[in-house]
């Protein structure tokens, strides 16, 4: 299965392909349960995608899920009252699989992040259901994504760290 | 170094540029520094301009000399970013035609990276050159060559992120990317682990397709050439001439290597800002503490903050940049681990007003950047900033620091 260091090719017998595509499978049907914009239940899959140990604090209006994975990535998942994954951040010496992260939400990101954009160095993306925003440098780069529509009210977007 | 006399003509016109470039003011159009000549010593011109493809405002460019390694084949690629937000110089496989041997892992596998920047990320495999910039010469130095054909595609680890692999010229605007910021390699010793610790930037790369994270040394690891010149190795100065309110359209200075050890690169009454673990410092702005700052020749606007959090408006035609109905006079605290601090003013002008100038060079360009400054290339413009490299020792202090 898909991690976040070790992919593996399978090799090139038949039955390592399918065995493969079978795996595919199972990482299909986990990312479509997957994180932003989904439930709670999504974050304990990113935790075990990333390897990462979880710890949860509880502000006001919203519960952050916190991932720490042993390549000193850290993830938070801000789910709202109502149990919905609203927002995520990240910061790590790599960008984490926002392919898992952003679920459903990541192909609308991944094709308006390449078209040129005349920000160097900062990346922001509002497309008609998703912002993502990113900054950094080589070796610390950092990002946040949000729904705005499934922002809690009384939220603000100052509030996603 | 033999020049030929053609070279030096080039090297004089430079120089002459360099030293007129100083007073600032609207375009100058001087198309001597529009692709910088290799300098002399310890001084390397380079210059502010659109770039080889014409659309990268504030892009600051020199030209880099690689060989294969202990032979005289070379190739001088121009066009290269001068990067201090990364590290190691990585060049398109397209304007280097040149063919390095790949560096291989203890499998006999070639070694690929991935090396992730903020809006896209480089692909590639890792090469041995000497590499040389001025007078100044690195030898058997690992650097990556992006999009070398033949090589397999990227694993599934590094497209997942979602950024796009920038492979072309049309797509990266330069030729190359020369990162001399304040560490040595470009990862550091989280690669050099086996298991869920590697943060995964390099992979063994049979020419069947990449098979997995490679654990890969720091010394084999993409490099900083400057720690591996012989001498003026401790870090290097970059120095851009003032622009004026409406910008350049070309400003050239020069990239000196070495700190305190020549008669050309002492650190003066400079403040030495010393940066943490990342990289970073803290910036003070209106009260509030940002300590995820840096400074960053590769950025190329002043990108801090939001539009709530700043009180400046956003732009209608340029998303992501600051459009002030008036040009802004700002100021804010940078303060380093070592708690020196020194203020800092700034200039936000309207970005769509400035983008309609046609200019290259803005020293007061700025945009979004949630929770942080990042100092981009605005910064840079009429100021002498010092890149102290980690673990190198200077007069002002061991590496890693900023100091302006």
């Amino acid at each position: 299965m898909a991690d976040i260091v070790g992919h593996r090719k399978s090799g090139l017998i038949a039955i390592a392909l399918l065995a493969a595509n079978l795996a595919a499978a199972v990482v299909l049907v986990r990312s479509a349960r997957a994180a932003l914009g989904e439930t709670a239940d999504s974050v304990r899959v990113d935790r075990s995608a990333l390897h990462g140990e979880l710890a949860a604090s509880s502000h006001r209006d919203f519960t952050i899920q916190r991932i720490s994975t042993p390549a000193g990535i850290v993830v938070n998942e801000y789910v709202s009252g109502a149990g919905t994954v609203f927002a995520v951040s990240w910061r790590g010496p790599r960008p984490p699989d926002l392919s898992k992260l952003l679920g459903s939400y990541f192909a609308e990101y991944r094709d308006a992040a390449a078209k040129p954009n005349p920000q160097r160095r900062h990346l922001r993306i509002q497309t008609e259901h998703v912002v993502v925003e990113s900054g950094g440098h080589m070796g610390d780069l950092w990002g946040r994504a949000y729904v705005p529509s499934l922002l809690p009210s009384g939220v603000s977007v100052e509030e996603i760290k | 170094v033999k020049l030929a006399g053609a070279a030096m003509v080039l090297i004089f016109i430079a120089a002459l540029c360099a030293g007129c470039g100083g007073g600032g003011g609207g375009g100058g159009g001087n198309t001597a520094c529009s692709a910088p000549a290799m300098g002399t010593g310890n001084v390397q011109p380079i210059a502010v301009n659109l770039g080889p493809v014409g659309n990268y405002v504030n892009g600051v460019f020199t030209s880099v000399k690689v060989c294969i390694p202990g032979t005289s084949k070379c190739r001088t690629v121009d066009d290269v970013l001068v990067d201090t937000g990364s590290y190691g110089l990585r060049i398109l496989n397209s304007q280097l035609k040149l063919a390095l041997p790949h560096q291989t892992d203890k499998g006999g596998n070639p070694v690929g990276e991935c090396a992730f920047f903020v809006d896209f990320f480089t692909w590639g495999p890792v090469d041995t050159a000497d590499v040389q910039i001025a007078g100044e010469i690195a030898p058997d130095v690992p650097v990556q060559v992006i999009g070398a054909s033949g090589f397999p595609s990227p694993p599934s680890d590094c497209t997942s992120v979602g950024t796009p692999a920038f492979d072309t010229l049309a797509a990266l605007g330069a030729k190359g990317i020369l990162g001399i910021g304040v560490f040595a390699q470009d990862c550091g010793t989280t690669c050099e682990s086996t298991g869920p610790a590697n943060p995964g930037l390099y992979y063994s790369c049979p020419s069947s397709g990449c098979t997995g994270v490679t654990a890969e040394a720091a010394q084999n690891q993409v490099q900083n050439p400057v720690p591996l010149f012989p001498s003026d190795n401790n870090g290097v100065i970059v120095h851009l001439p003032a622009v004026g309110a409406s910008g350049s359209s070309t400003a050239c200075g020069s990239l000196l290597f070495g700190i305190g050890t020549s008669s050309n690169n002492s650190l003066g009454n400079a403040t030495v800002l010393t940066a943490d673990d990342f990289g970073n410092f803290t910036t003070i702005f209106k009260g509030i503490s940002y300590s995820q700052s840096f400074i960053d020749s590769g950025s190329n606007a002043l990108f801090f903050l939001d539009s709530a959090t700043s009180g400046i408006r956003g732009c209608a035609n340029a998303p992501g940049f600051y459009c002030p109905s008036s040009s802004l006079r700002l100021k804010a605290q940078n303060m380093g681990a070592n708690s020196a601090s020194r203020t800092t003013a700034f200039g936000i002008a309207n970005a769509d007003q400035l983008f309609s100038t046609g200019n290259a060079a803005f020293n007061n360009l700025g945009g979004t950047n949630p929770g942080a400054f990042d100092w981009g290339l605005p910064f840079f413009f009429g100021r002498k900033v010092f890149v102290a490299i980690d673990g190198q020792s200077t007069p002002g202090g061991p590496g890693p620091y900023w100091a302006y």
